[in-house]
Formats: structure tokens, sequence, C-alpha cells
């Protein structure tokens, strides 16, 4: 069986179990490869030659080890002679290996301290000996563990515990520089710090820019696929979580010949390996190249192998750890060769080959067309996709792009949102929009006319109660005591005073609106368009609301009656409560119509609702601090300044003739 | 005064400001300790055990160096007493190959440690924990009950009855603790006649004499030893290990010193002597031959032992029967998955010692052990050994439930390859308190021990018989004849199982409300048109298994109460899908859960704090499965107490009744059991699965046909269908061929399929599979396309693909599979071998034979090509 099962993550992070891309076709050991002379020790490293053969770097045996197609020994690589001399010479640790466009096999030498270039049958081409010590920095320790070999045949070199980067080395082997360091703007304490420690110091405390690499290879354009398993767990999972596209926390990078960082990190997350926790980030170690972009990194932490396309979308992911059949105990390396992957274990010593499936020849399918910019056959290629993982929301996006294509916008709009493609989904939109608007042009005047004639009846009719609500004594009604708010909303000194001393407004009102603002919040969330909310699933927090809405609200009145009591306000709790929840109505008035605007808006229009919320809210406020005003009897002043000055400021103001 | 309520606002204001920012963060969180108020002391309640009167046999001790005794024999075999190890040997007289309980020569295995040895003599092997204290401790029958002679035999009828003494009976130990000088001088000293152990002897007491009362705290010496007064004396020193003190008293036994005199000497000192308990276990062992098979059995209930001071917590029995050498031929069979054999250590590449399954898969009521990757299940209580041309097959007939069965590879520690089964009397948990002070793991036993009977049945197999099919026939064979199987009805073909899901979660909305509803994936009429439209395909013998059509679909609320899905139809709708499937020669199987309840609502009829198992912590336990991007386990439904399906089954039943259907599927019932470790409402594992098997048999006797998934053992004398009977082991690193036990002992009786086709990784190979095995063609499709599962966020489970896309595939596949198989009456798998690297013949009873090749080149054998991927039927 396959003992594990392949998933990938949605936009939102959560996994989704697919088909298998891959799955183990054969585990060999050392024998069924028909090498009799006992275990392979501790294999680093493995590469697949432009002839099919492999190699294997046997780091344990310091030997490299060659296999046919068929996984058989073709030879054994332990021995060479040195044309120098003529003696013959060997490995010591051989620990990394890379295969050069022009046919010579890279070996890093690692105890030996050198690089051996061999070519395929193992006849030695050349040694390149460590750099210079006098070009690189004091107590620098050369142990290359990994290398790579750009089509200009410049060499670049990891060497273990080295945090400057990667080692260049130029064609003859002369020491080029260091390449990939990440770039670290100085935090204001560091600076702080840097001028008042003394040299010594200084000199004692680590440098802060760290770029610990333990892997590279090199792709056909000579860029660089690095790996990094050092970089600070949180800040490798923040950076993964926030969907940060830097490269200053990503544990993969392309680097240019300029050592700057070139990866695409289009997809949802950036190419960082498993979301799960911040306690145990994926570690890469390894880097293979499936060609058309396509890349699978080797996770150490939990043994698995994450697979991505150019812009950094997760294709599919599988592995994991235990004794079976395609699991690993200490994965250290990763191969292509042709439609099979190859894993090397470290620990078991043995290979395992996985084979492609109808599944993972689809995905690749489809991707090598869209590269080769064939639409319409990638189409087809992601329909299939589709028929066998309706999870895959790649696929969806792939299917959307044909129907954006063909103008189909709502079945666009409907695949984007499969695909949580939301950038794409408001194009589409917009699109629809224009589609639906155009078809009802002529009506939308009239529509506009009706909705402004109903608007201003209403406020008119407010008017006229609220006018006839002046004169009229004994108990108001409900509903006279509901319509109030709006004159408050519009006359707040007078509304306020009124409010206050005429009791045009009540307690039940004041509860009312508070639920109105309370369920003018939960529309919100539940009728809000894509550009709000951008899901389907859209549960009610009771609690949210609440905590949202009526605690502060409630700790509002509540602190405002008490200072202002301690300041001889003189409004009571009661008042208080009515004044700040008719100061409230702005909001609901607001709030409602933007919700149901908002299903009409793109996500570049959300700057309307911006300003709606803000109106609402600002003229809510200002209810607020003229109720508190008007009730407490205070000047504009009072509200700021400190008891001592308010017979003065009340003298100078002109608000407190107007109230009375 | 209004000032002051003012201010006491103001800072109530204030606390509650900073209170809520406090509590935020901490709501849901529980503080470790409550968890202790429910924990209750480890202790046993005493009980004695209930020794059931058996037949008094006469007893005789066994004879060290006699060698084999004879027991018994019958028509096939004769039985033996082994005198050397106390074990026992079987003679098959028509091979005259001798099987033996322990390796005729372990206690010269070059490879084993001295402790090894003993455990390779030993027929019985048991761990027990002391009450109270932490940590296990295991026993062995050959050291703790052989070499202390307490093993006897006697005749019975038709076998024999071994028991055995495990541990020390007497309880006192002759080694005292104090002793006046003179008289530890006397009686012990001077008697001691070697030197060395003379001074080691008196290395191990203190002496204490009246000088030391006068030192600092000699009052506190008096308080102890008052008779310091008049004597010196030796006291035993307290640092003194229990495996010094067994060496002590044998020194001391030498010596002629006696419990009168230990008992006379405390007298006089005025101590009250100890209270150290030995361990002992006794027990009974009856072996009896009956026709070619060897039937063991054993009571966990009569085993005798101090339960107020001791918890057995497993023993497993005869983990050397039939055990192979390395360097011989042979293999070991487990029953994980569909069966997987593993060779013996022959060339030294296998490192792993034990291979080891817990059978019906795991038991949600205890914490699982963390995986990294997936695996089958051990679902059949079966085992074998195959060595050279004979060969083992143990059945376990009581007692599965509790059993784990362990694979042994020789060559790591000592010389023997080895299957055998192990029975958990008590599961303990564990768990570490988050936040807890000490970061010690807190261990609970299980207070409902398994007391019932052990019984297993070896079968001794043969020249041709004595291979993994030849096992697989054997156990067929036994099934038919304990009335397990009954043959496949005449006219049934190769059934096409369709699988469809009704109802699931989704958001609609309405008047631009989001309101979360159901929404019909498959409904009714759709199912009903998916039959129709492969009837018109060509396709025949349909069962469709219909899940997620009552009380809330796919999230369905307990089995309390019956309300057929209205968005798939209604009840109207169902009736009319049974009329329309009989119609067609199709029959439903509406899918009922019995064990998971996925969604609790008021008034259900569940409430997980009263209904769910809970573990041995009383928390509720939950139905789990592993993560696979964090490769740790989530808990996402509740494990209904097996004690309360039978009352489930009983009220949804008698809305089932109404419906008039004739079938129903239980596709849970197969896969798990729980038990449930609720205090005053314990359902231990054995238990539980008499509770499901009294379901089964209630459902197969009121509905026909039933159903059911992975096809847990104790399902099979009321299933008719198996899906996803496991047709792949779990490819172990170790295991060296997976093969189709299981298939093989099922088939002709049970129908079966594997995984869905249509989910298989690769279609090709799952049809071949299909076909090699006999299987039924099953495949797992929905109406509409797959987007409204995604929508329902089902994606943690592959649910299946569209019909539309698949219906074509689907009826060719059909076609191809039931014409390689032909009727599925008498069809039994009657041989199964490799033919090449990738190539297989399957065998059946109908005379028809199929070839399959997954390898990428022809096969070409006696005039038949078969092409890479493809097969080629033989026979009629």
């Amino acid at each position: 069986m396959v003992p594990y099962e392949t998933y990938v993550y949605d936009y939102e992070g959560e996994y989704a179990v697919s088909p298998d891309a891959y799955v183990p076709d054969r585990v060999l050991d050392a024998r069924d490869m028909g090498i009799d002379s006992g275990n392979l020790q501790q294999p680093a490293d493995l590469v697949a030659g432009e002839d099919g053969d492999i190699y294997i770097a046997d780091t344990g045996n310091n030997r490299i080890v060659v296999l046919d197609g068929r996984f058989r020994l073709r030879r054994e690589i332990a021995r060479f002679v040195r044309a120098d001399t003529g003696e013959t010479d060997g490995f010591n640790s051989p620990a990394g290996l890379f295969f050069s466009g022009e046919g010579l096999l890279y070996v890093a030498d690692s105890k030996n301290a050198r690089i051996v270039v061999l070519r395929p049958d193992g006849e030695l081409v050349r040694i390149l000996e460590a750099p210079d010590s006098d070009v690189l920095p004091a107590g620098f320790v050369y142990e290359p563990t990994a290398l790579g070999v750009d089509p200009a045949g410049r060499i670049y070199v990891i060497s273990k515990s080295t945090n400057m980067g990667v080692i260049a080395l130029n064609a003859d082997g002369q020491f080029d520089g260091f390449v990939g360091a990440e770039k670290v703007a100085p935090k204001v304490l560091d600076l702080f710090w840097r001028l008042i420690t003394t040299k010594e110091q200084k000199l004692r405390s680590a440098k802060n820019v760290p770029t610990e690499y333990n892997n590279i290879t090199i792709d056909e354009i000579g860029f660089a696929y690095v790996t990094s398993s050092a970089i600070d767990a949180r800040n490798q999972y923040n950076a993964l979580r926030n969907r940060d596209k830097s490269s200053q926390y990503a544990p993969v990078k392309r680097l240019n010949n300029m050592g700057v960082d070139v990866l695409k990190r289009e997809g949802a997350f950036p190419p960082a390996g498993d979301l799960v926790s911040s306690g145990r980030v994926s570690r890469f170690i390894d880097v293979a190249l499936a060609g058309h972009g396509i890349y699978s990194t080797l996770d150490s932490t939990r043994q698995k192998i994450f697979t991505y396309d150019e812009d950094g979308n997760l294709l599919y992911v599988f592995g994991g750890y235990g004794s079976q059949k395609g699991v690993f105990r200490s994965a250290s390396a990763l191969a292509y060769r042709g439609g099979s992957l190859l894993v090397l274990d470290r620990d078991t010593a043995k290979l395992t080959v996985f084979r492609r499936t109808e599944y993972g020849d689809n995905i690749a399918e489809a991707i090598r067309l869209r590269k080769e910019r064939k639409y319409n056959e990638s189409i087809e290629a992601w329909r299939k996709v589709l028929k066998q993982n309706p999870n895959f929301e790649m696929a969806y996006a792939g299917v959307a792009q044909s129907n954006m294509r063909q103008g189909e916008y709502r079945e666009a709009m409907k695949h984007y949102k499969l695909a949580s493609d939301w950038e794409n989904y408001f194009k589409a939109f917009a699109e629809y929009r224009k589609e639906v608007v155009g078809r009802i042009i002529l009506l939308i005047p009239f529509a506009a006319v009706l909705a402004i004639w109903l608007v201003v009846r209403f406020f008119r009719y407010a008017a006229r109660v609220n006018a006839s609500g002046w004169r009229k004594s004994g108990r108001r009604t409900l509903w006279e005591e509901l319509l109030y708010a709006f004159h408050v909303m519009v006359h707040p000194f007078d509304g306020f005073w009124d409010l206050k001393h005429e009791r045009r407004g009540s307690v039940r009102a004041a509860v009312l609106i508070v639920l109105a603002v309370m369920g003018a919040d939960i529309f919100r969330t539940l009728a809000g368009g894509y550009v709000l909310n951008p899901t389907d699933w859209r549960a009610v927090e009771l609690a949210d609301t609440v905590l949202t809405v009526l605690v502060p609200f409630v700790l509002w009145c509540c602190a405002n009656w008490g200072l202002t009591t301690l300041m001889d306000g003189e409004g009571s709790l009661k008042d208080i409560f009515v004044a700040s929840a008719y100061s409230l109505m702005p909001i609901v008035v607001i709030s409602v119509p933007a919700t149901v605007f908002s299903n009409a808006l793109v996500q570049q229009e959300a700057q309307f609702l911006a300003f709606f919320s803000a109106l609402a809210y600002g003229w809510a406020l200002l209810l607020i601090f003229v109720g508190v005003m008007v009730t407490n009897d205070y000047t504009p002043f009072k509200i700021c300044t400190p008891p001592s000055y308010r017979w003065s400021a009340w003298d100078l103001s002109p608000f407190c003739r107007y109230c009375s | 005064m209004r000032a002051r309520a003012a201010i006491a606002m103001l800072l109530l204001v204030g606390a509650a400001i900073v209170g809520a920012a406090i509590a935020v963060p901490g709501i849901g969180r529980m503080p470790a300790a409550k968890a202790e108020e429910t924990a209750e002391p480890a202790a046993e309640t005493a009980k004695p055990a209930d020794a059931t009167e058996r037949a008094e046999v006469p007893m005789q001790k066994a004879v060290p160096g006699a060698g084999l005794t004879q027991a018994a024999e019958n028509e096939y075999l004769v039985l033996y007493f082994d005198n050397d190890s106390g074990g026992i040997a079987v003679k098959d007289k028509a091979t005259g190959a001798v099987f033996r309980s322990n390796p005729p020569d372990a206690l010269e295995d070059p490879k084993a440690s001295d402790e090894t040895k003993q455990e390779l003599m030993s027929q019985v092997s048991l761990v027990y924990h002391v009450n109270g204290k932490e940590g296990d401790a295991a026993m062995n029958s050959y050291a703790q009950a052989m070499k202390a002679e307490q093993i006897e035999w006697g005749k019975l009828e038709r076998g024999m009855r071994i028991r055995l003494t495990m541990g020390r009976e007497e309880q006192r130990m002759l080694l005292p603790r104090q002793m006046t000088a003179a008289s530890f001088e006397r009686d012990i000293l001077e008697r001691i006649g070697d030197e060395r152990r003379k001074r080691q002897t008196q290395a191990f007491y203190i002496r204490y004499s009246r000088d030391d009362l006068k030192g600092a705290n000699g009052k506190e010496l008096l308080a102890k030893y008052p008779i310091l007064e008049q004597e010196d004396i030796y006291v035993l020193k307290s640092s003194v290990t229990d495996r010094d003190k067994r060496v002590l008293e044998s020194y001391v036994k030498e010596t002629g010193y006696t419990y009168e005199m230990m008992e006379e000497e405390y007298a006089k000192i005025g101590y009250e002597g100890d209270d150290a308990v030995f361990p002992f276990f006794k027990m009974t062992i009856d072996y009896e031959l009956d026709g070619r098979a060897l039937a063991v059995s054993l009571n966990a209930g009569e085993i005798e032992y101090d339960r107020e001071t001791f918890s057995l917590v497993s023993l497993s029995l005869l983990n050397y029967f039939g055990a192979g050498r390395t360097g011989e031929d042979g293999y070991i069979l487990l029953p994980d998955g569909s069966g997987t054999l593993i060779r013996f250590n022959n060339d030294g590449r296998k490192t792993t010692l034990l291979t080891a399954g817990k059978l019906y898969g795991p038991d949600y009521g205890l914490a699982q052990n963390p995986r990294g990757s997936i695996r089958q299940e051990f679902r059949a209580p079966v085992f074998g050994i195959k060595r050279g041309d004979s060969a083992l097959l143990a059945v376990i007939e009581e007692g599965a439930a509790a059993a784990e069965i362990n694979g042994v590879m020789g060559d790591i520690n000592h010389s023997w390859n080895t299957a055998y089964a192990t029975f958990t009397i008590r599961n303990k948990d564990w768990f570490i308190a988050e936040n807890a002070f000490e970061q010690a793991p807190w261990i609970l036993y299980e207070k409902n021990a398994f007391e019932g009977r052990i019984a297993m049945r070896y079968f001794f197999l043969a020249e041709e018989e004595a291979d993994y099919v030849g096992m697989a026939k054997t156990y067929r064979q036994y099934l038919v004849d304990a009335g397990a199987l009954r043959p496949v009805e005449a006219g049934e073909g190769t059934p096409f199982y369709l699988d469809t899901i009704g109802a699931v979660d989704t958001m609609v909305r309405k008047l631009g409300l989001p309101v979360n509803s159901k929404a019909a994936v498959t409904s009714f009429a759709e199912a009903g048109r998916m039959i129709e439209r492969l009837t018109e395909l060509g396709v025949r013998h349909i069962k469709l298994r219909y899940t997620g059509w009552y009380n809330g679909g796919y999230d369905h609320t307990a089995p309390y109460k019956l309300k057929v899905e209205r968005s798939l139809g209604g009840e109207r709708g169902l009736r009319r899908l049974a009329e329309l499937a009989e119609s067609v020669g199709a029959q439903l199987f509406p899918d009922a859960d019995f064990v998971y309840v996925s969604e609790n609502r008021a008034f259900d009829g569940f409430s997980p704090k009263r209904d769910a198992i809970r573990n041995l912590f009383q928390k509720t336990a939950y139905r789990v499965r592993l993560n696979p991007a964090s490769l740790e386990y989530e808990g996402y439904e509740w494990v209904i107490d097996p004690g309360k399906m039978p009352d489930y089954f009983r009220r949804f039943s008698a809305a089932y009744d109404g419906l008039g259907l004739d079938a129903i599927s239980l596709s849970t019932l197969g896969e798990g059991l729980h038990a449930n470790y609720k205090n005053n409402n314990r359902v231990n594992r054995p238990q539980a699965e008499r509770f499901a098997a009294s379901v089964l048999a209630a459902a197969a006797e009121k509905y026909g046909s039933v159903m059911a998934d992975y096809g847990n053992a104790y399902i099979y004398p009321y299933a008719d269908h198996i899906l996803r009977l496991p047709d792949t082991d779990s490819s172990y690193a170790i295991a060296d061929e997976q093969v189709p036990f299981l298939q093989i002992a099922l088939s002709g009786y049970v129908r079966y399929a594997g995984e869905p086709l249509n989910l298989a990784s690769e279609l090709r190979p799952a049809v071949l599979r299909a076909i090699e095995y006999g299987s039924g063609v099953y495949f797992k499709l929905n109406g509409g396309d797959g987007s409204l599962l995604k929508d329902a966020k089902l994606s943690a489970e592959f649910q299946g693909s569209p019909f539309d896309d698949w219906a074509e595939t689907a009826a060719d596949v059909y076609a191809e599979i039931a014409g390689a198989l032909g009727e599925a009456r008498g069809r039994t798998i009657e041989n199964h071998e490799r033919l090449a690297e990738g190539v297989y013949r399957t065998t059946f009873g109908n005379g028809r034979a199929v070839i399959v090749n997954y390898s990428d080149q022809a096969y070409l054998a006696d005039g038949i090509r078969v092409e890479p991927l493809d097969y080629a039927v033989v026979g009629p």
C-alpha cells in the first residue's frame, strides 16, 4: 500500500487530501543493487546523469556508486589516479555530487576540503583544492558538502557551517566571493547598541546576518536553488502564515548570478513547507528539479517531499516517517530521473524509487502546456486533474482561466471562488457586473430616482412626526421615540436637550437602537459581499457581536457616568445610556445600505466601504460627544479641561445659550 | 455618596477591562488539577478468582531431563508433555513433523542472552503491575514456574491439562529482618561454611549495640529497637535489593534455619515482621486434540493471584510454538491488511525484531501511539508459521478483541522466527498534564479487566497445504465448520458496488443571507438515474450503498430516531428509489452508523457526556484520524458507548422497518471496535465485540442482506458483502510478500471488494487486482460535479467522483471484471501463486483461472501470452 496520504493546502491553509502523484515503486538496498561489498554507509547525496545513470555518494564508505537504468551496479568509484603525480587517491566523506552540463561529475570531497572533478567513467579530470586562505575570513574552515556548476563553469559551493552564503569559485577554482547572503536592515536597537559598545564587545558579539545554506542545485539557465534549515522557526513560520513573498525567512531560494533571490512566491502561501505549527516547521535539506519550472524540496522534519510549480503554487506533498516502503527514517537527498523520483535514506541506506501516477502525469502535462502557451490544451489537462481531484484549487483556477477567455464570467466567478483566487474572482466579477449593468442600464436612473424619492419621503415623514411630537404631551409611542433618533442625528444640540428634558426618547427605544446596531453588525457578517468577507462559510458568532458592540457600549456608559459624576455632570446613568444609544443611529442608517452595496463592489472599490464606515462612526462619535456635553450640561471645553476652569469656560460658551 | 458610587463604577469598569484582557486568552483552558478529581486510586476491589469447578484430574510433576511424554493421541496427531520446558509438543502422524512449544535447543542458542533463553523456554509470559507503584514487571513460565518445579500436568480425555504457578506462592521470606546478635551469630553466621558468603551476609546487616544508645540519636534507636536495652541486634539494611534478598535467603535456607525459628526470634525482639508480598500467578491451561487441530484454552478470570496487590496486565501463550530457526526456509504470516509474509531472517537484512498489530484496529478509548505514516490494521485473528514443508496456522477463537498479534524475527536477539498472540488483560493509558509541575506521565490501568476465556486453535498443515493458500483455505474451512460462512446463492454474478453520498452541509444564500443548509450531493432521484444509466450500459447486480441519507446527512446525529433527509427527496423518494432498484435487479443498502456520531443537537437522544465513550482519564474520547500534514491525530467524531448500541439499533430499526427495505449497510460496525472506560459504565473490548455482534445478528435477521466495511472478523457470520476489504498489506520494509489471505478465506462465501476503483491512484493495476482477487467492482460516484464536496469542506478524505465523468469507464471495467470472473457461486479461490515478478495466477473453484501481469513486460508460458498490465483467463 501507499503508506502516506498526498495532500495540498487550500487557500485558507487547511490540508486537502489529493490522489497520489507519486507512489513507491521499489525500495533497494545495496544487495538489490548488486553490491556485494556490504551496505551503503550514511549515503548523503545522489544525482542522475544525462544518460540515466545514477550516482550515489556513499559517504561512509568513501566511494561513489554508479547504478544503471535498472538500478544495478554499473561501477564503483573509490579511487582515481592523479595525473600530476601518478599516484592513486581517494575520497574522504564525499558528501555532495553535481552532474554538470558538459557531462562531468563534480564531487564535494568534504573531509579532504576539495572538489574532485571526474568523468562519468571515474577518470580524474582535475582537483580543485581549497581556496587560498588569505581571501577567506579568519577562522574559516572549508568543508564542501554540496555544490553546483552553472553553464558558464562557475562553481557554487556550500561549506559546512558557513553563514556567509554560498562560496562562488570561478572555473579555475579561484575564490570569487560569497553570494546569496541575506541583507538585513539593521534595527534601531542594534544601532543604539553599536553606539555604546566598545570595539572588543562588537567583535565578540556574533554577526547578525547568518545565512547558512545546506544544499544547492543549479537549473538549466544557471540559477541556483539553495535550501536553508537554520532560519529561526518562529520567523519562518510567521513568514509562511503571513503569505510573505519576500526572501528574508525563506527556506528555499533561487539565486541569480548576482546572488539575488528571484524565486516566485505567487501561490497562496510561499514555498516553505507545512503550515502546521511554529514549533516544528519544515526544514528543507535538498531540492530537485523536475523540469518546466517544477521543483521538489525535501523536508527533514517530517520526511516529506513538497512539489511546487514555477510560480510557487503547491502541487502536492507526500511522505512521512516509519518503517514502511515509501516513508523514511532520515531522508538525505532526492533526484528526478525521467518520470521517477529517487529518494535516498541515510539511516536505512536504501534508495526508494517513486513512480509518477496518471494524476501526476496530468498535472505535469497541464503545467508543461501552460508553459508552452498552449492554453486550450492546458485547460483540458486541468479538467482531467479536476476529474480526479475535485479539491484541487489550482485546477479550478486553470478552468476559470478558460471561462474568462470565452467570456463566461459567471462560470469564471464560480471557478475562481472554488479556487479561492479572489483577485481574479473580482476581475471576473467586474466583467460580469458590466454585463449586468449593460442589460439594465435604462432601469438605473429610474431605480435611483425611486430610491432617492423613498428616502426623502421617509425623512420628511420622520421630520413631520418629530415636529408634531414637540407639542405632544404625555407618553409618546415607541415609534415616535424611535423616529426621534433621526431628529437627533441632524439636530444634535436641541435634540439631546429634548431627549433628556422633554423625554422625547426612552430606554426601550434606546435598547432597540443598540440591538439594531448589533443586528447591523451581524448583517454585515452575513450579507456582506466577498469584498468584506471572502468566504461562503459565515457563522454568526453572537459572542463576537456582544464583544465588539455591546460590551464596549456598556463600558462606555458606565465609565462616562462615573467620570461625569466626579466632574459635576448632571446626567444620570439612564440619561447617558439613552443619549449614547441615540447617538449610534447613524451606524445603523449607513451600515445596512453599505452592506447591501458591498455585494456590487470589486476589491479596488473597497475604499467606498471604508469611507461609509468612517462616515458612520465619525458621525456617531460626534453625536456622542455632543450628547455627553448636552446631557451633562458641559461646555465643549469642559470635556477636556480640568474642573477649576469651568466657570470661565461656561461663561464663554456660545453653545450654552443655544442649548438652553 | 454619588461620587463614591461613581468611583466604584469606574473601578469596576477598569477591572472588567483588565479581567477581559486576562481571561480572553485563557478561555477554554481547564486547570490541570481538575482531572485529578475524577481519578480514583488504582486499587482493584478485591475479588477472589471465581474458580469454576473443573473435573479433577490426577496431576504429576514435570521430570526434568525426561524429554517428551505422550499425553494424548488421535487419528492425526499425538500430544506430548515436554518435561524439559514444561511445555508441549505435537506430532503430525502423517508426516512425522513435530511442533514444539519451545525450541528444543533454546538453552544453547548462541545469539540469546540468559533472559532470552528463559523466554524461549516458556509457554506463558506475562506482564503484571504492582498496584499503586510505577512500572510493569514481566514473568515467564520457565524461570518462574518450571525452574521452581511448579509445573504439573495431567491427562484429559482428549488432551492434557497443565497447571503452573508462576512466581512464589510462599509469601514469607526466610530472611530475618532483625535478630539478636547472639542468635544471628549462632544460627546463621556460624553455619555458613563459605568464608566469602559469610562476609557477604554480614555486610548486609547493621549491628546496633548498647553503646549506640549513648549517641546523639540514642533515643530514637531505643524507640525503634527496645531490645537494645538488653542485647545487641543485627538489622537487615533497608537498601538491600530484592535480588540480593533472594540470594541471601538461599544462604539462610542452607543453614537449616526455619520459619519457626524466625517467628520465635521476632517474638523475642518484638518485631511485627515485614509485609512484603510476592507476586504469584496460578493458572490452568487445557490442551485438547480435536481432529487435525490442537485447541488451547485458558480462562483469564480463573488465574489465581493476589488481586489486591497486583494487576495482571497482559499475557501471551505459546510464543515459540512452531517457531522456525533462522537458516531454515520459511516465513511467518501476519494478518496485516490482506495478509503479509515475512520470510525468516536468513540473510540478516532484517533489523526489526517485532512487528505487532492490535486486532480489529485501534481502540479510540486509548491514546493512539504517534505514527508518521498510515498502515493497514489486523482484521482477522489468525497467524501462521511455515517452516520447511510443514506449517502451523493459529486461530484465536475467543479473546480476539483483546489480542495483539506479533511477528518476531530471528537472528536479532535469538535464532528463532515466530508469531504469537498477546492478550491484554488490562489496558493502560498515560498522559502528561500540560503545564504540570512535574512532567512525569500519569498512568492509569483499566479497572474492567478482561476476565474471559482465551481460546486458540492450532492447525497443522503439511506439504501442499503448508503455505499461505493452505492456511487461508484451512481458515475458510474452520469458519464454514463453525457456521460462520454461508455459500453465495446461485445466480449471483459479480456485484457492482455503487457507493454514493446523500446530503452534506453547505452554505446557501437565501435572500442574500447565507444559510447553513443541507444540499444533495446525490438525491434519491439522481441515484435512481445512476442505476438506470448503469443498467443501460450493461451493468448487473448493482448494490447501491447510500450514505448520508438520514438525520442530517453526511454529518449525522445519533441513530436514536430516523429522519430521511428532506433535501434528498424524503421518505417517498427513498421508497421510489428502492422500487426502481428492485425493478432493474439492483439492491439498495442504506448505510447506518451505530459506532460514530458526527453531529450533536439538543434532544437527539445522544449526549456526548452520557453516551459517548470516555478514556481512562474520564474524558470524552474521539474518533481520530492522522492529519497527513502535521502527522498528528485529530479527533473529529464521538464514539457511541458500545453498551448503548443495541438500544440505538432497536429504536432506529423500529423506524427502518417501516421503509420496507430488504438490506442494510452497517459500514462502521465492521471497521472499529472501541471500549468504554467511563466509570460506572465500563465496557471492555471483548464485551464491546459482543454488543457489536448482537446488533449485526439482529440486523442480519431483520433485513436479510448486510453490508459492512473493512471486515473485522466478528462480522463474517452476518455480512454478505464486505467493502474496502484490505487488498494490500502495510508494505513494511521487513515484509517480503503481500498475499490475499482474507480474499482466499472469504471467497465463495462473502462477496467483497477493495477500495473504490475510481479513487485508486492508478486505475489499471486496481482493476487487475480485482480480477486477481475475485473482487466485486466498487465505485464511489456522486451526482453533480465535485465542487459541492469542496464547498462542504469534506477534504480530509476522498468522497468520490462525479458520476457523469465515470459512468462509461465504470461500465467497461465491470464488463471486463465480470467477464473474467464468471459466476459468483462456488467461486472460491483454490490456489494463488506467483509465476514471475509481478505475474500471478489465481485458480478458482469453478475451474477458471486468471493470470494477471502487473509488470512492464509481457509474460509468456504454456502458450499463453499476457501483455503488460493485462490478464488472461484460463479454463472455462
